[in-house]
């Protein structure tokens, strides 16, 4: 529910509640003061009807409004006001009537006196005072309603601008977000957290690449002297026990260093190291690659086939383009059984890797990741998708897989 | 063979000259860019390795002032990895080889041999070991003066090996010098293993010695008896 229709709904609750509060406390005050009017005038007419009796003036009979009746003796009926309903024949229904009734002794006869007025006029005029509040209310909520859409377009304008810059936000962009003063205190408090905020994940963020970076970095010479120094060692042949020893530090010296490499590859292409892009012919990729990786193939009795069809030139970093085709030349082989075909296909922009499997990788949104790797190839640093996906994010090329026909396909789609 | 190894990191600058020192040349080593500069200025080099990154300054400079005052000097450049610009200055300047770290120290022992035949003997290319002789022009290999057929890479790993003989070479430095990029792979499915297998197989049938010797736990070495 948006805000606005909220604040209306609470508006409109509490407006409600008050307009029927006092058109409830308004009948009753104009009920009471019309009852007063003419209980008042009653009195008076009552006053004047006995004026006449005193006047020994003939009584005045005009029912129902006045009428006067005769007792010898003192009649023992109900006196004061009361309201009544009579039948009135020119409508020919009841009407509401006010009465009061008063019983005098003039010269030793008794009159029993009752004057009535009608209350037709006062229901009627209730009534408009009902419509008239109705008509009040509604032309209050309908034009509250249109001025508060109007005025919160406008007022909420600075919010919906920080939104959409908010939505353009980019940790990886140096810059801080153009946010633009509103001149609304409120807004302005929300466009300073923002920018704090911002501004503090961009600049941890660049931190952390920072230390990535420095750290892979750092770690190389260590790692280089770890390895010279045995290569030193083992020169003089030492006991078999500890060459054994020393062939284990050696291997993980290795795999730590090929781990390092990786990460800072992976570092280098998320910081944009790799500025210069040239024309580059990814058939002619491929098929150097191929002819690295053909002893390869052989030794292992697979084959590889190739389709590339199509223009297949991008402006891209050579470099990058050289590890991308390798990364997934290198998964397709790893992953293949020998005498099996791996095959290589191009076209209308797609590049396309497949090797056949027996069934569909599990949960393939988890390739790309980081150390995502099968379990059963410990020799594998599950670097080489994640950065094929890195090296794809540079230039804005989609990268998929799919099992399909018994064959396990990545597909990159060069070109945004 | 006087050579110079320009490195900052001790620990590696000791490596590189024991290994080297052991092949019989004399080396000298400078730590830093001043240094570097001083003994290229004061003394003549058969060859220098150059580590391009020092703490106080460009290896670049020292190559630039080397070439001008002794081109005949072999320059053999040592960067990190991907500083591809490093390389193509490098190459420009006119530096021989490049390698980039972290390296294996026999690779940096073949490329030093590579480079110093180059330069040195131009006369007589062919390297002998024993009755195993290889004739690197025309990449042709004979054993007792016949020829033996070999695949690329076992050819390359025979030059390797004879290249770095009475070293161990361990089974990485093979798969990097034979695969490189793809080693991973290689060493993955055990191809060092069945081509030295396959090399050893053909040179005893054409007739030589098996001069290579499995280092347990680590790779092999290549010796004479």
């Amino acid at each position: 529910m948006k805000l606005l229709e909220q604040n209306n709904r609470i508006f409109f609750r509490f407006a409600g509640l008050l307009l029927l509060a006092g058109a409830v406390l308004f009948y009753w005050a104009v009920n009471l003061i019309i009852r007063r009017e003419i209980d008042e005038k009653l009195l008076v007419n009552q006053q004047r009807t006995v004026q006449l009796l005193d006047q020994g003036k003939p009584l005045p009979q005009f029912a129902p409004i006045v009428e006067v009746r005769v007792f010898m003796e003192r009649p023992y009926r109900p006196e004061g006001y009361r309201d009544t309903m009579i039948y009135d024949p020119v409508e020919k229904e009841d009407e509401p009537y006010r009465q009061l009734v008063v019983q005098v002794e003039v010269s030793g006869q008794f009159y029993e006196i009752t004057n009535r007025t009608s209350l037709v006029e006062s229901e009627d005029l209730l009534l408009a005072i009902g419509i008239c509040t109705v008509g009040l209310a509604l032309m209050l909520f309908i034009g509250l309603i249109w001025l508060n859409k109007r005025s919160a377009r406008q007022l909420w304008r600075p919010f919906h601008q920080q939104l959409e810059t908010l939505r353009r936000f980019s940790l990886a962009r140096s810059e801080s977000l153009p946010f633009d003063r509103s001149g609304i205190d409120e807004f302005d408090e929300l466009r300073a957290a923002l920018l704090q905020l911002t501004d503090k994940a961009q600049a941890d963020y660049r931190n952390l690449k920072a230390f990535t970076e420095n750290a892979s970095h750092e770690l190389q010479t260590p790692l280089a002297i770890i390895r010279s120094k045995i290569e030193s060692l083992i020169e003089s042949e030492p006991a078999e026990e500890q060459m054994y020893a020393l062939g284990a530090i050696y291997d993980a010296a290795n795999r730590l260093s090929r781990l390092n490499q990786s990460l800072l590859l992976l570092t280098k292409i998320e910081n944009r190291q790799f500025g210069d892009t040239e024309p580059v012919s990814v058939a002619e990729v491929i098929r150097e690659q191929l002819d690295l990786l053909a002893e390869l193939t052989e030794s292992r009795d697979l084959r590889i086939a190739t389709e590339l069809t199509g223009n297949l030139t991008v402006s891209a970093n050579r470099s990058l383009v050289e590890i991308l085709v390798k990364n997934l030349l290198e998964n397709a082989f790893r992953y293949s059984r020998s005498g099996s075909r791996i095959i290589v296909k191009s076209d209308a922009g797609i590049l396309t890797f497949s090797n056949p499997g027996t069934t569909p990788l599990e949960q393939p949104d988890q390739l790309f990741q980081r150390f995502q790797k099968k379990s059963d190839h410990n020799a594998s640093l599950g670097l080489g998708l994640a950065i094929v996906r890195e090296i794809c994010g540079v230039y804005g090329w989609a990268v998929a897989y799919e099992f399909s026909g018994g064959m396990h396909a990545f597909r990159v789609q060069l070109g945004g | 063979m006087k050579m110079l190894i320009v490195e900052d990191e001790a620990g590696i600058r000791e490596s590189i000259s024991d290994y080297l020192r052991r092949e019989g040349y004399v080396c000298e080593e400078a730590a830093d860019y001043r240094t570097a500069d001083e003994k290229v200025e004061l003394y003549a080099y058969d060859l220098i390795i150059l580590d391009i990154t020092l703490p106080d300054g460009n290896g670049l400079d020292v190559l630039r002032n080397l070439k001008k005052r002794s081109p005949e000097t072999g320059v053999l450049i040592v960067s990190a990895k991907n500083a591809l610009d490093d390389k193509i200055t490098g190459l420009d300047l006119g530096a021989d080889d490049y390698l980039t770290k972290p390296f294996h120290l026999p690779e940096l022992n073949a490329r030093v041999k590579a480079l110093l035949r180059r330069r040195i003997s131009q006369g007589n290319p062919t390297i002998v070991f024993e009755e195993i002789e290889i004739d690197p022009m025309n990449n042709v290999i004979q054993v007792n003066g016949s020829p033996v057929e070999l695949s690329k890479k076992e050819y390359d790993l025979l030059f390797y090996f004879i290249i770095n003989k009475n070293r161990v070479l361990t089974k990485a430095a093979i798969a990097e010098h034979l695969w490189g990029d793809y080693m991973d792979l290689a060493d993955n499915f055990d191809l060092v293993y069945s081509h030295v297998k396959n090399l050893r197989k053909k040179i005893v049938q054409g007739g030589g010695q098996d001069y290579i010797r499995t280092v347990y736990g680590m790779g092999y070495k290549f010796t004479g008896h």
